[in-house]
């Protein structure tokens, strides 16, 4: 199957990038449309103030979670743009590199978001009889797994770039050999 | 780099055209231009030999080095 170029399996990665990018938009728009509606429709509400301080801190943990799917939106976005250089087989390209550091950056950006949901979620459980313990550690487990990941994803696609930048420098070494 | 490449040199003493030096050579006019105006960044012994033999010169009369 051919990898790069016009009908490829590049040029099929870049449409679905492009169909999850449009589908976490529309979630994005869903979560932040209901989180506006909640907080506004019953801010009124006898219990509602009774647990202030805890739906605060689910606001705000609901806020960032949105804030991450942004920030994810602006990494499929660079996705889609390489994908259209390795479409156009325009490999071996500066632009490439700079689309990849931004993943990097972006992708740390991300994990440190996720955090922040680490620890409001650590302090609402605490807070919340809602939960079981074990339910609390999952979702914490849950959470800290999002977190590595992201972490790890961020640092290696910064040491992948490195690499490709070195891979750039060899082919313009080896055009500008005689 | 403080390598310089003086082929315009050589080129202008045998009364050679780049073009001609090129096809001789076996490189293209392209990459002979590459050489002439300092982009390159390395050359192969290969070709570096090709050129002194069409040339009838040392590598010293190709290459010189200034800091």
């Amino acid at each position: 199957m051919k990898i790069l170029g016009e009908k490829s399996l590049s040029s099929k990665v870049k449409v679905g990038l492009e169909v999850l990018f449009v589908i976490i938009a529309l979630l994005d728009i869903v979560i932040f449309a209901t989180i506006g509606n909640i907080v506004l429709s019953e801010s009124k509400d006898i219990v509602f103030k009774n647990y202030l301080s805890e739906i605060v801190l689910i606001t705000i943990i609901s806020v960032v979670l949105c804030l991450t799917g942004l920030v994810a939106l602006y990494i499929i976005y660079q996705f889609i743009k390489i994908f259209k250089n390795l479409k156009q087989n325009k490999l071996f390209e500066n632009e490439n590199t700079k689309y990849l550091n931004k993943i990097a950056l972006f992708s740390i950006i991300i994990s440190v978001l996720y955090l922040i949901i680490l620890i409001g979620i650590s302090i609402t459980l605490n807070k919340s009889l809602q939960f079981s313990q074990l339910d609390a550690i999952l979702i914490k487990v849950i959470i800290g797994v999002f977190f590595m990941g992201f972490l790890v994803f961020g640092i290696g696609i910064k040491i992948l770039n490195e690499i490709y930048k070195k891979a750039i420098e060899y082919k313009e070494e080896n055009e500008l050999t005689v | 780099m403080a390598i310089i490449v003086n082929v315009d040199v050589m080129l202008a003493k045998r009364k050679m055209s780049s073009q001609e030096l090129a096809q001789k050579v076996g490189i293209t006019p392209a990459n002979l231009s590459i050489l002439k105006t300092n982009k390159a960044k390395a050359i192969r012994f290969s070709t570096l030999d090709k050129i002194c033999e069409v040339l009838d010169c040392k590598p010293g009369d190709i290459l010189d080095y200034k800091k």
